[in-house]
């Protein structure tokens, strides 16, 4: 495994003398410690490491630095991890995706010679009839297409972390311009952190031994020494936190950073921030640029320093700029034997770069271009043109060092919108949002002693910045400094191959964008939506501006008109697990909580509150309540408590009726509209003084009612102060025939009819326990409504608990709730109402003072009292079989002519109840209606008769006990 | 009308926690304050508190909000101290009270059970009792700032958020207020939650925490200093 190794080098990652195995498709690996899966795989001379999306081409190591598609596998299970990027671990299966049964062996690279029948936008023209075959297309299409596959029986990974870091100054980008800058704005003052996709600092001076220019802290040190160099410092300053092996994903609004490291997610909040993020080189197109064998120059040169792996035994270095000539002397200093240099350029570089690459046998061709890779399943040579001569060289490695692009995508994410500069020839940074600062490269500065200066000035105004010392922005680099003299602009010619791929994540060639535009396409944003170029998992890092090139040379126009396509979060894959974090999904429990977890109810959750369901059964709960007396825990009901001498004018604001004329000690039910006179919550209100009422509404609708009276409120200048008091107060319904009985065993206080009758309140003690007690018939019996300070809560529960358990007392559920309030056809907001729902339709008319001179909703129900009803919420009682399902539409000749809000069997009527809405004239006592049994039934109905009366005690008479 | 069984007076006043602090052994302030003094180890709770990090269950405590217009002038007229922004600690009839002071119309009056709050009266204000509204969590020692980097993404750094100082902000997901209250030269946060939330907040602190050394540390740590 060890012959594709190189000599040691200094600033390689791996340990020799330490060895784990891993399995790539079922074969074993023997890597180095510190070794990438790709670099171990490349070492051991695999060339193939996955399947293209579309045609299921082979594919390769293309940049070595997790930008690419091209080394997606499966890691013990986690689909779609870039070989190149993740470390071995001794025991580690690796598979191959997206191919079957190898991807050494794919037999579905057959669709690589389908291309003709699978033109761009295929799948919107084509598998769309006849109709009914979909689902077989369907099913076929999902399992050849796709990245990996998620293990949907895998554990969740709960061991996700999130960290909020705040700074003064962020730099993204660890190369030289990141870690100066980083270094002066810590010097400056400012709390700094750097983050950094790689496992050291130094950025490309890492992989090189040239000296490093410009800073006098680095200056005329070896690449490689300068990098540790800047390690050194940044580790030493106190004032930097340096975040390795992070990736910053996104960069949001507010200069918020989103980074995901290892299984954290950080969220980085800085005052500045400066996008060091360099550039990289610019794929190139030609017949099979995709072939395993063609990489990225700083690629290889990764591959060689860090890991010790050639990567191939000839190299052709295929180039348009100084930069490849720069690149091809490392490649051979690295110990890789360059046969070839292609430059398109007409002229030779400066004899200095020249003689970098003078070895032995490597020719120099100018003027040239890649016509082709050959090679069927990796490149064993190429083949190119020079002055219209064809010409083959036999190679196993293509170098493409062409002139570096800046990475421009997290800048372009807050607002600072690329702009295509001419000179260069390359799309740039431009008009910078305040508080984001770009240096170096990323600027598309050439000149290495100016990128490092720029990182320094970045730093120092940062700093200034941030600490409020300056308000000045770093201005954005002049253009005439960027370009070094003798730079030529790049040639870009379209060429005429059939495979010539712009978009390697999804298969996209130039072909296909040739024949969108032909379609009509031809806007670079419809472009991308139409043939899914720029879309793929590298999130258009490979392919971004070459597709915006390809657009423009085919549309006939600039590049500056053509543009870039929108950047967007996130700008490197971020697992979703990292983005939920850990499992913290927020819970209330009542006061009471403890004591129902002893009787093992069923839960439900209503919003965020645990409530019981279902202690014993139904039946068992309703006949208590019937019979003798139940107790259910109303805690969770919301509770506003008014004051002020305003209290009750503004109630008779926010409601249809009227609570200015309540008495003291009494209470009175509430529905509340909005402006369209749709009803949204309900509950009561109770006068407990001049100017103090207690206010409940529904469970969970708490937050927006307190925001509509907080709204309602501001600016009023009305005596009012709102207070949120759902939380201080425990609350249980204490209700049924026996509910006195027990209520004087509890309390000295007079609970008798007379002097406390329905609806009434009353405050005083029970059990001892300040209290605030409510005669109130929610399920239609005698009933007292008690709240008492939550802290008391399980104690109050306890005492009534023993004082009824003589006289039978049950705790009931929401499941009993339900059924009991349906017999007495109260209704619950919410559920049998809707987003369409008045008060008038809903039964409610009788609570509108259409005599009042103004409240929210006035209008809009007068002009519905003026129109009429069309529909009807009305109660029904099941005539045929079954119980519909809530939900199940009420029907006329098979038209839906309305619909079941609530349907519970009754234990005691011995009969299926419901609520429901119907056609205004339906909602006549004894219509029979229609009801569909739902889904499953095949369409079967039921029979129903309207109810317009409560089913149970249809006088009241027993809730007034 | 029955009355020969009337059970009052001897009323428990607990924790919203107190299932989850019997399971670990609390000894309890007093039979009917179900809030623990200590869970058997006072000792190496203090030292928690002091090397890594202790979560307190503060209490029992009486709470009054005040709010409205008129909320500065009645906590004058009452004697009562505060800063706006701030919670500072005052005495009003020889009671000592907490007060927080969240914004000009609004402030949390605390003090310890059996200590009355006093009286605010006067126009445009309101003062209700919130005693069992909220817990008090109390987190002291040196790793309380890793433990609320990872639930919170306010900025706390002592830099930024001075002893006393008063947010409003998310911590675990749920809307809080708190403030950072050091323990003579322990750094600690305390967080107001509404009571409903309490063991959620309680787990979420404990799960997070665990990796910085916090356990949960009885009420003794906060009288012994
Ligand atoms: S080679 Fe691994 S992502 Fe490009
Ligand atoms: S190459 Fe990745 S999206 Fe195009």
């Amino acid at each position: 495994m060890t012959d594709r190794r190189l000599p040691h080098h200094p600033v390689e990652e791996v340990s020799r003398d330490r060895e784990v195995s891993f399995t790539f498709d079922g074969r074993r690996y023997v890597a180095f410690e510190g070794d990438t899966v790709g670099s171990a795989l490349a070492a051991a001379g695999a060339k193939v490491m996955s399947r293209s999306f579309k045609y299921h081409r082979p594919r390769g190591l293309v940049c070595c630095s997790g930008r690419c598609p091209n080394c997606m596998v499966d890691v013990d299970g986690t689909p779609n991890v870039r070989a190149c990027i993740e470390p071995v671990r001794d025991g580690m299966a690796v598979r191959g995706q997206n191919a079957w049964p190898s991807v050494r062996r794919d037999f579905l690279s057959v669709f690589d010679h389908l291309d003709r029948v699978l033109p761009v936008g295929f799948y919107y023209k084509t598998f769309i009839r006849p109709r009914f075959l979909w689902p077989v297309y369907e099913h076929v299409l999902r399992h050849l297409a796709g990245l990996g596959k998620v293990d949907i029986g895998s554990k969740p990974d709960l061991h996700q972390r999130k960290r909020h870091v705040h700074c003064d100054v962020a730099v993204i980008g660890g190369g030289p311009a990141g870690c100066l800058a980083a270094i002066e704005a810590a010097a400056a003052g400012a709390k700094v952190v750097l983050i950094d996709d790689q496992s050291e600092l130094g950025g490309h001076l890492r992989i090189r031994t040239a000296p490093a220019t410009g800073d006098a802290r680095i200056a005329g040190l070896p690449g490689f020494e300068a990098a540790a160099k800047l390690t050194a410092l940044v580790r030493s300053d106190r004032n930097i936190e340096h975040f390795a092996r992070a990736t910053a994903f996104g960069l949001y609004e507010g200069k918020l950073i989103g980074v995901s490291q290892g299984n954290a997610m950080i969220r980085v909040r800085a005052l500045q921030v400066i996008v060091a993020t360099g550039a990289e080189e610019r794929p190139v197109l030609f017949q099979d640029n995709d072939r395993p064998g063609v990489m990225l120059g700083s690629a290889i040169l990764r591959l060689a320093r860090l890991y010790g792996v050639k990567a191939g035994d000839r190299a052709v270095v295929v180039t348009d700029d100084d930069h490849g000539w720069r690149l091809a002397a490392e490649i051979i200093g690295a110990g890789i034997n360059v046969v070839a240099v292609v430059d398109s350029r007409n002229s030779m570089p400066s004899a200095d770069l020249v003689q970098g690459v003078d070895t032995p046998g490597a020719v120099t061709y100018l003027g040239a271009h890649v016509i082709k890779a050959i090679g069927r399943s990796a490149v064993s040579g190429i083949q190119i043109s020079t002055n219209a001569v064809k010409r083959s060289i036999k190679c196993d490695l293509i170098a493409i060092t062409c002139r570096p692009e800046p990475v421009i995508s997290l800048l372009a994410q807050e607002g600072v919108s690329p702009k295509f500069d001419p000179a260069l020839d390359q799309f740039v940074p431009g008009v910078r949002t305040v508080g984001i600062q770009a240096a170096g490269h990323v600027e598309g500065v050439i000149d290495e002693s100016i990128v490092v200066n720029r990182g320094v000035a970045a730093g120092r105004a940062a700093a200034d910045a941030a600490l409020g010392r300056t308000t000045v922005h770093l201005a954005a680099h002049q253009s005439g400094l960027r370009q070094p003299a003798g730079q030529q602009p790049i040639q870009f010619d379209l060429p005429p191959a059939r495979k010539a791929f712009v978009c390697m994540c999804e298969d996209v060639t130039v072909k296909d964008i040739k024949q969108a535009i032909r379609e009509g396409f031809d806007n670079i944003e419809t472009l991308k939506r139409y043939s899914t170029v720029t879309m793929g998992p590298c999130q258009g890092k490979m392919c971004h501006s070459l597709s915006a090139r390809v657009h423009a040379a085919v549309a006939g126009q600039s590049v500056s008109i053509t543009g870039l396509t929108t950047a967007r979060p996130p700008f490197q894959p971020v697992t979703l697990a990292a983005l939920a974090g850990p499992h913290m999904a927020p819970f209330r429990q009542t006061a009471i909580h403890e004591r129902h977890a002893k009787l093992g109810p069923k839960w439900m959750d209503m919003g965020e509150w645990k409530r019981p369901l279902l202690y014993t059964s139904v039946e068992q709960e309703c006949k208590a309540v019937r019979d003798a007396v139940g107790i259910i825990d109303v805690s969770t009901l919301g509770k506003l408590e008014l004051r002020g001498a305003g209290a009750g004018a503004f109630l008779d604001w926010l409601h249809p009726n009227r609570f200015s004329d309540l008495r003291a000690g009494r209470v009175r039910y509430r529905a509340m509209c909005d402006d369209a006179g749709i009803v949204l919550d309900d509950g009561t209100v109770a006068r407990l003084g001049p100017d103090r009422f207690l206010l409940t509404t529904a469970t969970g609708t708490i937050e927006a009612v307190e925001q509509w009276f907080t709204w309602w409120l501001a600016g009023s200048g009305r005596d009012v102060q709102v207070t949120n008091v759902t939380s201080e107060y425990a609350a249980v319904n204490l209700t049924g025939p026996l509910s006195r009985e027990v209520m004087t065993r509890l309390t000295r206080l007079d609970v008798s009819a007379k002097a406390m009758p329905y609806l009434s309140a009353l405050e005083g003690e029970v059990a001892g326990v300040p209290a605030i007690i409510l005669r109130l018939g929610f399920v239609g019996e005698l009933g007292y409504e008690m709240h008492v300070p939550a802290d008391y809560g399980a104690y109050l529960w306890d005492a009534i608990i023993e004082a009824g358990h003589d006289l039978g007392i049950e705790p009931f559920g929401i499941e009993a709730q339900r059924v009991l309030r349906l017999e007495k056809q109260h209704l619950i907001v919410g559920q049998d109402t809707d987003a369409l729902s008045n008060p008038i339709e809903s039964g409610l008319a009788w609570l509108v003072k259409a005599d009042k001179p103004d409240f929210i909703g006035r209008d809009a129900t007068a002009i519905v009292a003026a129109r009429g009803m069309l529909n009807a919420l009305v109660g029904f009682e099941v005539t045929g079989e079954g119980v519909p399902a809530e939900g199940s539409a009420i029907v006329r000749d098979g038209h839906a002519v309305g619909r079941v809000t609530s349907c519970k069997w009754s234990p005691t009527l011995k009969k299926a109840i419901g609520m429901g809405w119907v056609p205004a004239q339906d909602a006549v006592e004894d219509h029979g209606i229609a009801i569909r049994l739902g889904v499953g039934t095949h369409g079967k109905t039921t029979s129903g008769k309207v109810r317009t009366k409560p089913f149970y005690d249809p006088e009241g008479a027993r809730l007034r006990m | 009308m029955t009355t020969a069984r009337v059970n009052a007076g001897n009323s428990v006043r607990s924790s919203p926690l107190d299932a989850l602090h019997e399971r670990l052994n609390a000894r309890w302030r007093a039979p009917c304050l179900r809030w623990p003094i200590d869970y058997g180890n006072p000792v190496a709770e203090a030292e928690a508190a002091r090397s890594t990090a202790g979560l307190i269950d503060w209490g029992p405590l009486n709470k009054l909000v005040v709010q409205g217009k008129g909320t500065s002038p009645a906590l004058n007229s009452a004697q009562v101290q505060f800063v706006i922004g701030k919670a500072t600690a005052c005495t009003v009839g020889g009671a000592m009270l907490d007060v927080w002071s969240d914004a000009p119309d609004h402030s949390i009056l605390l003090s310890r059970h059996g200590t009355a709050l006093p009286d605010i009266t006067g126009q445009l204000v309101s003062a209700v009792d919130m005693s069992s509204a909220f817990t008090a969590l109390r987190l002291i020692g040196p790793s309380v700032g890793k433990i609320f980097a990872e639930l919170c993404p306010i900025d706390l750094g002592p830099d930024v958020l001075h002893d006393g100082q008063i947010v409003h902000g998310p911590v675990a997901n749920v809307r809080v207020t708190f403030a950072r209250q050091d323990l003579a030269a322990l750094p600690g946060f305390t967080i107001l939650v509404p009571r409903d939330y309490a063991a959620y907040m309680w787990n979420a602190l404990i799960h997070t925490g665990d990796r910085y050394g916090l356990i949960p540390v009885g009420n003794h740590v906060l009288e012994e200093r």
